[in-house]
């Protein structure tokens, strides 16, 4: 199916709905996304998502490196929220070779997770008001943002793409003095968070623009394989860190926030907002009890140099920010995989999209694919 | 050919040509330095509210970078898109820029520091905002671009829309004051603060202000009424296609629109230029911005001119030269001396032409700042209930304000 733009378009007799291209190129920065929407004046009857413009051949390539050698890879599929993709990734491979990661390499993965979850939510929360029109909390979220790359500078070098997890554990210890960095982080971002309160989830005209749209319901989304925010803000509570635990999540305590509709629609734009606000509160939480709570140890299991495994394969999931992130790995003997999956949340949310944005005002659309916190580079992988 | 000339020239057309070289000298060493100074402040301005810094490394405090952008406007290809209709395309900027600055023929700026004094002042600005409906409708249809009309049509919607509330709250002075004319409705507010019209009716006269001003911000499409160039949606709405200094014709005519309304506010609710305490400690306020930066430029000349004796370049050492920061006692300090001399002013009764100027400008600066103020603070609202608000809200509450200060009137 051809979606061009033709200069000079003729109108067939009958024919009213205009053809608009939100092309690649656009300034919302949700990354390289296509949407062909077909409207009446201002009113949408019609979207239609072309992916495809930011595939780089991830699984394919995983195919050619060693199992070791493909975990830089998993930064880029999700480099908003980097470490989840290492940590599924890393999963994935242990189970197929049936590695055992020692307890403080655990705790340091789900720091390192959660300190990757404030930060993709900052992005998440911070572009949201911010194609609605309200461009300040998008600074200040990156202010905060900011605060996390350097932690994650101190801790494994890189400010966006981590490579910080290894097959069997992780790869660097804390630095010297690091808790007490992030506690002095957590305590200006606690202010922040009161802050967006009277800044945004009391502003009319915030209100105004984001209540009562975009809602489906939970068993919609159950159908349509939305995970993540997107599906507790419809009030169902799924979190694979409570349902289905990994990495040492059973000994903490954290409670899983779920839309309820207080504002508007329940499962509406205004619902997952909240809902990420809220779990960002949860995961500085988690961040203190997962200080607290540090063993000593290794931070490295026992992993073969070359991994041979035969005729096997794994699937593993952790809760990303965007949902459920899955690496399905199949071996056949050789050193490289033959066969990578990876499985995200926003590719299910996408879909959704034509479902949803029918009947709404263009500046509508934007707010739901902003709301449903579509990252492009998991889509499209 | 030059014995001909005197024959041919008669005494109007001295008159005229020298009342075009004043006009013009208005708009270009006037209106357009402030509109240009606009941008900057508002620069500083977002990033102090976001806590980063803004421009401020092209000459002291960043205040040449506006002369940077001229010339890279000036120096930027003439494009425009394949299939655009031209002649509209070339000439859609003219008719915002005209309908922008030729309001300011008839606001008076002082006692008879007025262009035009128009009997009919306020039907002529009413006029003239309408015919940057036109400029943003030819601009968006002539760029062969769905999403540039869309936004040229949400504009032109809105701006018809808001002259409404805009007419009916600027009738509110002219039921107090019995005229249009702008210079009367600036005398009657002379005697201190509590004559200014905005506090004549009680509560009804601030209410018309409050919805003259949402209307105004409507007018010049500044957030929360910015649909029409909504970033994230339209890149830039009607003035996507144009690049360089056709573009700057926007960008200058919207910052000058902007201090159009707060001038024709101030006139019209604010006291005008009449001299009052609160006038001059707007005055201090100004001041304090313009010694502050005179005092930067000084203080920043002995490192250029050493830079310069070095051998350096002009245009190196200006772009170079990196940022200095001031302490907070010498911004006290140009505060106290800026609040002093203001003090002077008002105690030495200084009426001359120019401190009414001042205070004028300066008053009508500050609800500019406010403007910007309100674009980096609020999201937008979205067309229908941008709508909403005003043909379901601000107008009726226009006409509680126009029948209320008609009953206050008759009952005092």
């Amino acid at each position: 199916m051809q979606y061009e733009t033709q200069m000079y378009e003729t109108q067939q007799m009958g024919d009213q709905l205009m053809e608009l291209n939100m092309g690649p190129q656009h300034p919302s920065t949700h990354g390289v996304l296509r949407f062909v929407i077909h409207t009446d004046g201002e009113l949408i009857k019609r979207v239609e998502p072309d992916v495809g413009y930011l595939h780089r051949s991830i699984e394919k390539i995983g195919e050619q490196v060693t199992f070791q050698g493909f975990l830089p890879y998993t930064d880029r599929v999700d480099y908003v929220s980097a470490m989840t993709a290492n940590h599924a990734y890393a999963r994935a491979v242990e189970k197929l070779i049936d590695c055992s990661v020692p307890k403080r390499a655990q705790y340091l993965r789900m720091l390192a997770d959660e300190l990757c979850r404030i930060a993709s939510h900052l992005i998440a929360i911070g572009t949201y008001p911010m194609d609605i029109g309200a461009v300040t909390p998008f600074v200040h979220a990156l202010r905060e943002r900011e605060k996390i790359n350097d932690l994650m500078e101190a801790l494994c070098g890189a400010r966006l793409t981590y490579h910080y997890m290894r097959i069997g554990g992780v790869g660097f210890d804390l630095p010297k003095a690091f808790e007490t960095q992030v506690h002095a982080f957590l305590k200006s971002f606690y202010v922040f968070l009161d802050e967006l309160r009277p800044m945004l989830q009391d502003n009319t005209i915030f209100l105004k623009r984001v209540c009562h749209l975009g809602a489906f319901s939970k068993e919609d989304a159950i159908a349509y394989g939305i995970v993540g925010p997107n599906l507790r803000a419809t009030g169902f509570d799924h979190d694979l860190r409570k349902n289905a635990p990994y990495a040492c999540y059973e000994e903490l305590d954290f409670k899983i926030p779920v839309g309820m509709g207080e504002q508007g629609t329940l499962g509406d734009c205004y619902d997952r907002f909240d809902v990420r606000v809220k779990e960002m509160r949860q995961s500085a939480y988690l961040i203190e009890q997962i200080l607290g709570q540090m063993p000593e140890g290794d931070i490295l299991g026992k992993a073969p140099k070359t991994i041979r495994v035969k005729d096997k394969w794994a699937y593993a999931s952790v809760e990303s920010a965007r949902g459920e992130l899955g690496f399905f790995v199949v071996a056949n003997g050789q050193p490289n995989a033959y066969r990578i999956k990876i499985r995200s949340g926003s590719f299910a949310a996408m879909s959704m999209l034509p479902v949803i944005a029918k009947d709404v005002f263009l500046a509508d659309l934007v707010a739901i694919i902003a709301s449903l916190d579509l990252v492009a580079p998991e889509i499209d992988r | 050919m030059l014995q001909i000339l005197p024959s041919v020239l008669t005494s109007d057309m001295i008159h005229g040509m020298l009342l075009f070289g004043k006009i013009s000298l208005f708009f270009g060493l006037f209106i357009t330095p402030i509109a240009g100074f606009s941008v900057y402040i508002e620069r500083r301005l977002s990033a102090k509210m976001q806590s980063r810094i803004g421009c401020h490394r092209l000459g002291p405090e960043g205040i040449l970078q506006l002369v940077a952008d001229g010339i890279k406007m000036l120096c930027k290809e003439d494009l425009y898109p394949r299939g655009s209709d031209v002649v509209l395309f070339k000439f859609a900027p003219y008719l915002v820029m005209i309908g922008a600055f030729t309001s300011f023929a008839c606001i008076p700026f002082g006692d008879h520091v007025v262009m035009a004094n128009i009997d009919v002042g306020i039907v002529y600005l009413l006029g003239l905002s309408s015919l940057v409906v036109v400029g943003i409708m030819l601009a968006g249809w002539s760029s062969n671009n769905k999403w540039s009309l869309l936004g040229s049509l949400r504009s032109a919607a809105q701006i018809i829309s808001y002259e409404i509330p805009l007419g009916l709250t600027l009738l509110v002075p002219v039921i107090i004051t019995g005229s249009m004319n702008l210079q009367a409705i600036n005398h009657f507010q002379s005697g201190g603060v509590s004559k200014w019209l905005v506090f004549y009716a009680g509560p009804f006269t601030i209410i018309a202000f409050v919805i003259y001003f949402i209307s105004a911000l409507a007018e010049v499409n500044r957030t929360p009424f910015d649909l029409p160039e909504a970033e994230s949606e339209l890149v830039s709405g009607f003035h996507t296609e144009y690049s360089g200094m056709r573009w700057g014709l926007f960008f200058v005519g919207e910052y000058a629109n902007m201090f159009l309304v707060s001038c024709i506010a101030v006139t019209l609710f604010l006291g005008g230029y009449q001299r009052s305490m609160v006038n001059i400690a707007f005055v201090g306020l100004t001041c304090f911005f313009i010694i502050f930066l005179l005092l930067q430029i000084f203080l920043f000349l002995p490192t250029y001119v050493s830079e310069l004796w070095k051998g350096q370049s002009l245009l190196d050492v200006l772009m170079k030269t990196p940022p200095q920061k001031r302490s907070n006692a010498f911004k006290v300090m140009c505060l106290g001396g800026a609040f002093v001399l203001a003090s002077l002013m008002y105690r030495y009764h200084l009426d001359y032409h120019w401190i009414q100027v001042f205070v004028f400008v300066s008053k009508a600066y500050f609800l500019v700042l406010v403007m910007m103020w309100l674009r980096w603070s609020l999201p937008r609202y979205r067309m229908d209930q941008l709508m909403d608000l005003c043909w379901k809200k601000c107008i009726p509450i226009s006409f509680v304000c126009i029948c209320g200060t008609l009953i206050w009137m008759v009952v005092q």
